[in-house]
């Protein structure tokens, strides 16, 4: 899932300069379970500007909606009568629910209240760690199911480096050296093997390099025909 | 002055009762609201007492390692954590919220803890929500 | 089973009228408080249907003529502005109850307590009516709480126990009128010439087994693999040698002992060494003994580690030994004497009886026939010759872990079924219905192993006394809101939150204590307890801090 983390209420506070009546608005999905924007966050963070606004007297309005997926058209069309009024969103969804919001709500000043950071895992609750780089071409198959782009503080695809330090990557004694795991699961795996066998260059354009990634399922995209015939219901 | 009391319905709410049985005394001004456990305690409810008007908020909780609940007073002392946090970064004192720990027969505690919170106060001033307001 | 549904997030429905009665509590309230003030006070809130005064709402009296003005159909809850919830909320639910009224309803204002008791005339008065507006606020939100209907209860009591412990459970639940099943892991629960709990050898145990025929039946080499459903209507799925059972019984209690193990020092000491359990069956057998005997109460380090409670045994022992031969000298060697409660006088009585303890920081320097310790107060050796050593009692634990997640109770770090709160619950274990007892659990008020049993079993009784009903202040998931974030089933004490059917986080009411930690922390605000929503939180708090909003 996506983690991420809310962001300081002073620079939440800051962005929301020159605006008068914000509306709140979290997720149910990836950021209610890291604990990051689901509804309770809402709560408390309206609450906290409520205070902010009640202390330096800026007359704020500070309303509260959390949606089932702020990724998706539908979900985010459903609080429209939510957001007439309002000339802020403070988006506690991750960047992407927070895009999907601005646009389907041109006229309206989306504010991102998260860093979104990354793809990863709830290691135990309340402590999430990256698991994916998101390169478009993956190689968990050789590498013993971890992530050489994510785990490695590098993204090696051949690893690990002079900086492995018993089991530990030189960037910090408390980070796991990602091809230290991948040893030893190859090692668990019986596919020691594969430590030999060179990983060659990535096509890199399948990662950020080549400008916005877009999968199209030629199957599943619906025909003008049936598009239209949707509109008529 | 405006103080209120989030007890458990356990030793917490126990020890406010003992208090009043045994004749302590202490501020008028601190209403108890009692919760099943302190583990009920939800953020939002310590920053709306804040908001309403509350100059401190006490959260009075059973001795750690008693909880009735097993660990709901461990959660409880977490979540006064964020709130003292949140607290913080919009500019208010967060000793203005405060955790108790207490046994049943240790009304004291409760008695010493609305002092210290009540002394706390009057050396903080009221509120700034409820300056502003003034 | 029936529940009744749940009211969805924002439906409760307004009440019907409030009746509030306020008790001057026979002087103890009216001589610090106007009680007419907060008469006027409660009129004017727009759901209070009456109010009346009373001398003193828990007597009879006043409870009847409370009875009489909720007998109308005006009013569907009351409030009592009086002393503390604790004192009186039962009494005023059964009221509720014989009222035709829903108990959960009810609402106490505390301004006995809490003002009357504490405060002077004027301020208690200002309190008690700030108290009274946020009782009559959080009156007019409360909703009735689900409960499902009370059931008749399965009156058999399912023991699980490897030992005396269970045997003793068994004879009390037996002398209570209950049928009872024993199920022993072992291929014996009670080994021929074994010393148990008190009171049992092996003719009282073939008595008792021969009296209870019948009613109490002993499954040995047999397994609990499940433990199904509420109190008062468990279902059992036990491995038995001839195949898998199904048992239905109305309360388990869990028996297990720790089994008894070689003390590791024996082979130090050869034929020289026996254990305190051994010299007790020698001295009861008028055994003669020899002229020196030392009891090492110790580990080889010098610690207590075998048993915590050795140099209890030792004290007492060596009193025992001392009077029976008085011409036996007995030595104690040990870093510290445990003399807890009772054992005080025990420990004075084997003193005066000329009992020797002498303290050693580390194990002794073991010699043909004396043990040299260093004392740490001369700062010299001193030699104690020895014909016998009588060593600590080692017992070990069990594995409970396939126990422990057939029962759903789980384990402490050492491996021993945990308890709640010892000083509250002192016989229960964690799931409702299921008692503990027995010394491989974790320790609790250190009552004994016979005591224990027998408390167990007469709660486990207590508790199938009559019917029993469910519910009450429990927490319900509204599914539509939930996330499955599994934020609930990791952080409940008890088990009672698991991801349904439905993929979406359901809470067992039979498991479900009522303790709120959940809904304080469900990221989706997905969880609300019937009796302490959020917005009844809220309203209170804006109610005790001057209405605001």
């Amino acid at each position: 899932m996506i983690i991420a983390e809310q962001k300081p209420i002073p620079r939440i506070v800051e962005m929301l300069e020159g605006h008068k009546s914000m509306l709140v608005v979290g997720c149910r999905s990836c950021v209610a379970i890291c604990l990051a924007g689901g509804e309770k966050e809402v709560s408390i963070l309206s609450e906290a500007l409520r205070i902010e606004s009640d202390l330096k007297g800026n007359g704020w309005q500070v309303d509260e909606v959390t949606l089932e997926r702020a990724c998706e058209k539908e979900w985010v069309g459903e609080m429209r009568e939510k957001v007439s009024g309002h000339d802020a969103i403070i988006s506690l969804a991750c960047g992407v629910g927070a895009q999907v919001m601005q646009e389907l709500y041109p006229d309206v000043r989306v504010l991102p209240g998260l860093d979104t950071s990354n793809m990863g895992a709830p290691e135990e609750q309340g402590i999430y760690l990256e698991k994916c780089g998101g390169c478009g071409d993956c190689v968990l198959h050789l590498t013993g199911g971890i992530c050489p782009i994510a785990r490695c503080s590098k993204s090696l695809l051949n690893g690990p480096c002079g900086g492995s330090q018993n089991g530990k990557c030189e960037i910090d004694p408390d980070v796991p050296c990602g091809w230290d795991q991948i040893y030893h699961s190859l090692e668990r795996i019986g596919r020691l093997d594969l430590m030999e066998v060179p990983i060659p260059p990535k096509d890199w354009r399948r990662s950020r390099s080549g400008g916005p990634r877009k999968i199209v399922r030629k199957e599943a995209v619906l025909t003008p025909e049936e598009k239209s015939a949707r509109g008529a219901r | 002055m405006k103080l209120v009391a989030l007890t458990c319905s356990f030793c917490g709410y126990a020890a406010t009762d003992l208090a009043g049985l045994q004749g302590m005394k202490y501020s008028s001004d601190v209403t108890i609201i009692r919760l099943p456990c302190t583990g009920r305690l939800d953020v939002k409810h310590v920053l709306q007492a804040v908001r309403m008007g509350a100059d401190g908020v006490l959260v009075v909780g059973c001795l750690e390692g008693n909880c009735n609940y097993q660990y709901g007073n461990l959660e409880a002392r977490k979540r006064v954590e964020q709130a003292k946090g949140i607290m913080k970064e919009i500019g208010l004192e967060p000793e203005r919220v405060e955790m108790v720990n207490l046994a049943s027969n240790q009304p004291w505690r409760f008695v010493q803890a609305v002092e210290d919170m009540y002394v706390k106060v009057e050396r903080m001033g009221p509120s700034p929500l409820n300056k502003v307001r003034r | 089973m029936t529940v009744l549904t749940p009211p969805t997030h924002s439906s409760i429905e307004a009440p019907k009228g409030v009746a509030v009665f306020i008790c001057g509590c026979r002087g103890k309230v009216s001589s610090k408080i106007r009680l007419e003030t907060l008469l006027e006070e409660a009129l004017k809130h727009p759901s209070v249907g009456s109010v009346e005064i009373m001398e003193e709402c828990c007597c009879p009296e006043d409870m009847d003529r409370m009875r009489l003005s909720l007998s109308t159909d005006e009013v569907d809850r009351f409030l009592v502005a009086g002393c503390s919830w604790h004192s009186c909320r039962t009494k005023f639910e059964k009221l509720a109850e014989s009222s035709g009224l829903d108990s959960s309803l009810v609402e106490v204002c505390n301004i006995k307590e809490h003002c009357a008791l504490v405060h002077e005339p004027k301020q208690a008065e200002e309190k008690a009516m700030r108290l009274l507006k946020v009782s009559l606020a959080r009156c007019d939100s409360l909703q009735p709480t689900p409960r499902l209907r009370p059931r008749t209860v399965n009156r058999t009591i399912l023991i699980i126990g490897n030992g005396s412990t269970a045997l003793t459970a068994a004879r009390e639940a037996f002398a209570l009128g209950h049928e009872t099943m024993i199920v022993c892991p072992g291929d014996e629960l009670f080994r021929t010439g074994e010393e148990g709990a008190i009171g049992l050898d092996d003719a009282n145990v073939n008595k008792f087994l021969k009296d209870a025929e019948g009613k109490v039946t002993l499954s040995t080499s047999s397994v609990l693999r499940s433990l199904e459903g509420a109190p008062g209507e468990f279902r059992a799925v036990i491995d038995t040698p001839l195949g898998d059972t199904e048992i239905n019984a109305g309360a388990v209690i869990l028996a297990m002992d720790e089994e008894p193990a070689e003390n590791p020092l024996a082979s130090i000491f050869g034929d020289k060494a026996m254990t305190q359990e051994e010299l007790e069956r020698r001295l009861n057998s008028n055994s003669k003994m020899p002229g020196d005997v030392v009891m090492l109460a110790m580990d080889m380090k010098g610690e207590s580690a075998f048993d915590p409670m050795s140099t209890h045994e030792a004290v007492h022992n060596a009193l025992f030994l001392r009077t029976l031969n008085p011409r036996t000298r007995s030595t104690i060697i040990t870093r510290e004497v445990f003399a807890l409660g009772q054992c005080e006088a025990g420990y004075r009585k084997s003193m005066e009886a000329g009992t020797r303890i002498v303290r050693s920081d580390g194990f002794p320097e073991v010699l043909e026939d004396r043990l040299v310790v260093k004392d740490p107060v001369l700062g010299e050796d001193v030699a104690i010759p020895y014909d016998l050593v009588v060593l600590d009692n080692v017992r070990t634990l069990p594995d409970l872990e396939e126990l422990a997640r057939a029962v759903k109770v789980p384990l402490t770090a050492e491996g021993r079924l945990k308890r709640p709160n010892a000083k509250l619950k002192p016989s229960e274990s964690i799931r409702p219905g299921v008692f503990l007892c027995g010394t491989a659990g974790e320790r609790g008020l250190g009552i004994g192993p016979t005591l224990e049993a027998r408390s167990a079993a007469a709660l486990a009784s207590g508790m199938l006394r009559s019917d029993l009903t469910s519910g009450g202040e429990v927490a319900e998931v509204w599914q539509d809101l939930c996330s499955a974030c599994l934020t609930c089933v990791r952080t409940c004490p008890y088990g009672a939150p698991s991801i349904g059917v439905e993929g979406k986080a359901e809470i067992k009411m039979d498991l479900c204590q009522g303790c709120g930690v959940c809904v304080g922390i469900c990221p989706s605000k997905a969880i609300q307890m019937y009796s302490f929503r959020d917005d009844q939180i809220t309203i209170q708090l804006s109610q005790a801090l001057g209405g605001r909003r």
